[in-house]
């Protein structure tokens, strides 16, 4: 499990490619990578009107196994599975799903309502509701 | 990711990694991810179906082969939205499983729980030989 940044991606980010994050230049959800992108779990970040959506493909995981905080600028999603080990009398013939931990860490906006952020487990997969807090221009009077 | 074949005898699911062959459905293994276990009374498979809902999963037996397919239905919602990050694949996916001889076809069971679905395949009593009188 690697929290710490190894590498900020700078090219192949999928935020990059996308002509509608330009504006944002680089800034919010960007993402400390791991390097192994077979072993992370697959991630969609969508923006309304009203809030950010984080979902994340957790097949196979309970509520329990889940672990989401904030540590200062960051969403960190944590998750580790509760296996029943394979006994003896079992063979395995395939084992092509990954039984191991999971963690994940977003960068996140400045404008959000930390303190309204939302989540929910469904068919194995995670729904993280991150609330805008778009503050107004504030004017500042000369005296 | 990496395909473990633990079992050199079981030579009946080869034709599983036959079945990655340019198709316009993706059959790519980490699309659908699977488990194959085996024990005394019957056989396991597991994938990985997440977000999949019951009623878009189809499950097909025919001619010795198990064909998972699943075809989600896209939702469209009006509301304007930006797309900061897309990995989550949420296309339509197939996945072809070889079954051995020994399987009670008629006895499948299905079950998908936290984007999770497994197949138990219980094992048939294997059949007697049969002599052949010549006439």
């Amino acid at each position: 499990m690697i929290l710490i940044p190894k590498k900020i991606m700078t090219e192949h980010d999928p935020i990059s490619m996308l002509p509608l994050y330009d504006r944002y230049a680089r800034g919010f959800f960007r993402e400390h990578e791991s390097g192994d992108r077979s072993r992370t779990l697959p991630m969609d970040i969508i923006e309304n009107d009203k809030d950010y959506l984080i979902l994340a493909n957790l097949p196979g995981f309970e509520k329990k196994d889940v672990t989401i905080s904030t540590r200062k600028d960051h969403l960190i999603i944590e998750a580790k599975p509760d296996n029943q080990p394979v006994d003896d009398k079992t063979k395995v013939h395939y084992s092509e799903r990954f039984n191991g931990s999971y963690a994940r860490a977003v960068h996140l906006p400045e404008t959000i309502d930390r303190e309204n952020i939302k989540a929910s487990m469904n068919d194995g997969v995670l729904m993280i509701t991150i609330p805008k807090n778009v503050q107004p221009n504030k004017e500042i009077v000369v005296e | 990711m990496r395909l473990l074949r633990r079992d050199s005898d079981w030579s009946l699911f080869d034709d599983f990694l036959n079945s990655f062959t340019n198709d316009r459905i993706s059959r790519d293994s980490r699309l659908m991810a699977v488990d194959v276990l085996e024990n005394d009374e019957g056989y396991q498979v597991m994938a990985n179906l997440p977000g999949v809902k019951r009623e878009d999963l189809k499950i097909t037996v025919k001619a010795n082969e198990l064909l998972l397919e699943t075809c989600p239905e896209k939702v469209d919602n009006e509301q304007k939205k930006i797309v900061h990050m897309k990995e989550r694949y949420d296309g339509c996916y197939q996945r072809v499983i070889k079954l051995p001889e020994n399987c009670d076809q008629d006895s499948i069971k299905a079950n998908l729980k936290n984007g999770v679905l497994t197949i138990s395949i219980p094992k048939a009593d294997p059949k007697p030989d049969k002599t052949i009188t010549i006439e």
